[in-house]
């Protein structure tokens, strides 16, 4: 995609999502994380679990209210006043698919009516046979046939139910669809069956995707640009080839040597960087930078601040104060 | 290096009530001394089946009907219950995927550390059990043992647990390790952890490993040889280069084509259509037929012999028969 010809679908201004714990302590699961989403573009969003991303993703569709901070999708701002028409139109526009294609199917309901209650809630099709045939026509569009439709979705495997998933969010004709680790439940082999279906809609329809999970190589595969979440803090934004190529957040390295490659040749011969230890506990942090307790290149200036994201060249966006 | 388990046509059944799932279909493999042998294939390939079948702790349902299990020149399929107790745990270990549910969450870790060699290793004291499960845990590498030692499952992380599952594992230096899917439930940077730690015991304590996981960066990681099932069969083993490199097997090819590859950006993933067969009722010919590219009439109705593709490397497909070229010219 062209720089100029770049239309902002959705934009995020620094987004809080406070959890309430208890004991008057309260977990910043999304703590000022501000971005862009690109018209017909594919954001992949990655860090360990727990970091926050399925929050944000939650939260960017309001799933969750936010505690602080502005969504703006398509020029309007998500907040309290809006109608309730302007929300249901909103609704619409923005779907999710789920991580758990077991758990997000309603077990008790025919495939048809768990693809056409979008389309009911919103008054889509003129008559039944209408939105009958809405269905099958998406079922077919995602690789399934038409008399899976009255089916229930324990008939079904795992990649079969999750194209029932992606069928769902397509029911509404949405414009962005959050994709909350589509794939991680899959099969190896069914994994690139559902990443192909995604890339294929995508050039279709011109969907917007983010794209959430936590494997690397997919997730380079299917993303124009990447975000790098650690404890509820965006570390790293930058497009795909360039973040693998030239990473600049200590954890964003770390991160990327960690993954292993499908290449034994490769593998025996690589130096990794560690990561000493495991996430802290995310409650109760102090102002210094996240990633002090595992850095390998903390200085005693990171523990007096956290940094910034900010940009370091055209597109690659850092919070570092090491890097900048 | 000797051979310290073959297994031989290692056929398992499994009762439920639709039916009788075939789930190991004749499986033969073997482990070397001191190697690591990674198992990969599809969920309900029948690895983790056949590695259960092993350690003889299939569910109540499931059955070893064929086959033996040969470990240090005795067939462990012919074991009584009592004599199996006495070979798991101290000569054959294993490792499950969810460190969460192997710990018993209201029992302190060291004591379920010091439980193990409690069973296994009669003639130790309380105060050397102690000092045993104590030197363990420094030896998975868990900072701070003392203090570890008396703390709950549920106070330590997702990786340092499953560091705990491994040094119950080790408390009697078995000889061989069976760990099932160790690092799925973990973070790419506590999985980097964890296998390094595997390999770094491996050569301390001279363990043999079998490794299952469907992680084939997992693999190319840790594993000198490796073995692909499907469909309850294994269809190919081969030394890790050879199957990365040199794959005989379609699925195998397939398998590998599918991954995105982290060098390259763009074009579409080759995956590969259809999805794995029912067990309940099983092909009679080769598995993958179904969803096989360069699938003849042959592969629906008969099952391959395994052919020799090199050193150590066999694969089970139709295509490796020498008459497979001439016969795809005549259907098409």
């Amino acid at each position: 995609m062209k720089n100029d010809d770049k239309q902002v679908l959705l934009d995020v201004k620094n987004l809080k999502k406070y959890f309430d714990v208890g004991n008057k302590k309260i977990l910043k699961a999304v703590d000022d994380v501000s971005l862009q989403i690109y018209k017909g573009e594919t954001l992949g969003l990655v860090g360990e679990s727990g970091c926050g991303k399925s929050t944000f993703g939650r939260t960017v569709i309001h799933l969750y209210e936010p505690t602080e901070g502005s969504v703006t999708f398509d020029g309007l701002k998500i907040d309290k006043n809006l109608d309730k028409k302007q929300r249901h139109e909103l609704c619409r526009r923005m779907q999710m698919i789920f991580q758990d294609p077991y758990a997000s199917l309603n077990p008790r309901r025919k495939i048809l009516d768990i693809v056409a209650e979008g389309i009911d809630a919103h008054g889509l099709a003129a008559n039944k046979k209408e939105r009958n045939d809405k269905v099958l026509e998406l079922l077919e569009t995602v690789g399934l046939q038409a008399e899976h439709a009255d089916r229930f979705p324990h008939e079904f495997s795992g990649g079969q139910r999750q194209r029932v998933g992606i069928a769902r969010a397509l029911a509404v004709d949405p414009d962005f669809i959050v994709c909350d680790e589509p794939i991680s439940a899959l099969d190896v082999s069914i994994q690139a069956q559902v990443i192909n279906l995604l890339e294929q809609l995508q050039r279709e329809r011109g969907l917007t995707y983010l794209f959430i999970a936590h494997d690397l190589s997919m997730v380079k595969h299917i993303s124009d640009r990447i975000g790098v979440m650690y404890l509820g803090s965006l570390v790293e934004l930058a497009e795909s080839e360039e973040l693998f190529e030239n990473p600049m957040h200590p954890y964003t390295k770390a991160l990327l040597s960690a993954i292993p490659i499908p290449d034994p040749d490769i593998e025996k011969n690589r130096q990794r960087i560690m990561l000493e230890g495991t996430l802290p506990n995310p409650i109760g942090l102090g102002d210094e930078c996240k990633f002090c307790s595992r850095c390998p290149v903390c200085k005693d200036s990171c523990h007096k601040s956290q940094p910034k994201l900010v940009e370091v060249k055209p597109g690659h966006f850092v919070a570092c104060s090491q890097v900048q | 290096m000797g051979k310290i388990l073959e297994v031989k046509n290692l056929t398992i059944h499994i009762k439920t009530h639709k039916g009788v799932v075939q789930a190991v279909r004749g499986v033969d493999f073997y482990l070397n001394e001191q190697e690591t042998l990674a198992v990969v294939g599809e969920s309900g390939s029948g690895k983790s089946i056949t590695m259960k079948g092993v350690m003889g702790i299939l569910p109540k349902n499931g059955k070893v009907v064929d086959g033996t299990v040969m470990f240090q020149g005795n067939d462990l399929t012919k074991y009584t219950e009592r004599q199996m107790q006495q070979v798991r745990g101290s000569e054959i270990a294993m490792i499950f995927q969810d460190p969460m549910t192997s710990l018993n969450p209201t029992m302190k870790v060291g004591k379920q550390i010091e439980e193990m060699l409690k069973e296994h290793c009669k003639e130790m004291s309380k105060a050397d059990r102690k000092a045993r499960a104590i030197e363990l845990l420094s030896l998975v590498g868990i900072s701070n043992p003392e203090a570890r030692y008396d703390q709950y499952p549920h106070q330590l992380s997702g990786g340092m647990r499953q560091r705990v599952v491994i040094a119950i594992a080790l408390a009697c230096d078995p000889k061989v390790l069976i760990a099932d899917e160790p690092t799925t439930a973990l973070d790419v940077t506590i999985q980097a952890q964890i296998l390094d730690l595997m390999r770094d015991l491996q050569k301390k304590i001279k363990t043999s490993i079998i490794i299952i996981t469907h992680n084939l960066g997992v693999v190319a990681n840790i594993a000198d040889r490796v073995a692909v099932m499907y469909g309850g069969k294994l269809v190919e083993t081969g030394d890790v280069a050879d199957i990365f490199h040199n794959p005989c097997h379609e699925y195998t090819k397939g398998l590998l084509r599918s991954i995105p590859k982290a060098h390259e950006k763009g074009g579409e993933l080759q995956a590969i259509p259809g999805t794995p067969p029912d067990l309940m009722d099983p092909p009679v010919g080769c598995p993958f037929a179904a969803r096989c590219q360069e699938t003849m009439i042959v592969c629906q109705k008969f099952m391959p012999d395994y052919t020799e593709c090199g050193k150590n490397h066999k694969s089970a497909c139709w295509m490796l028969d020498e008459m497979a070229q001439e016969v795809k010219a005549d259907e098409k």
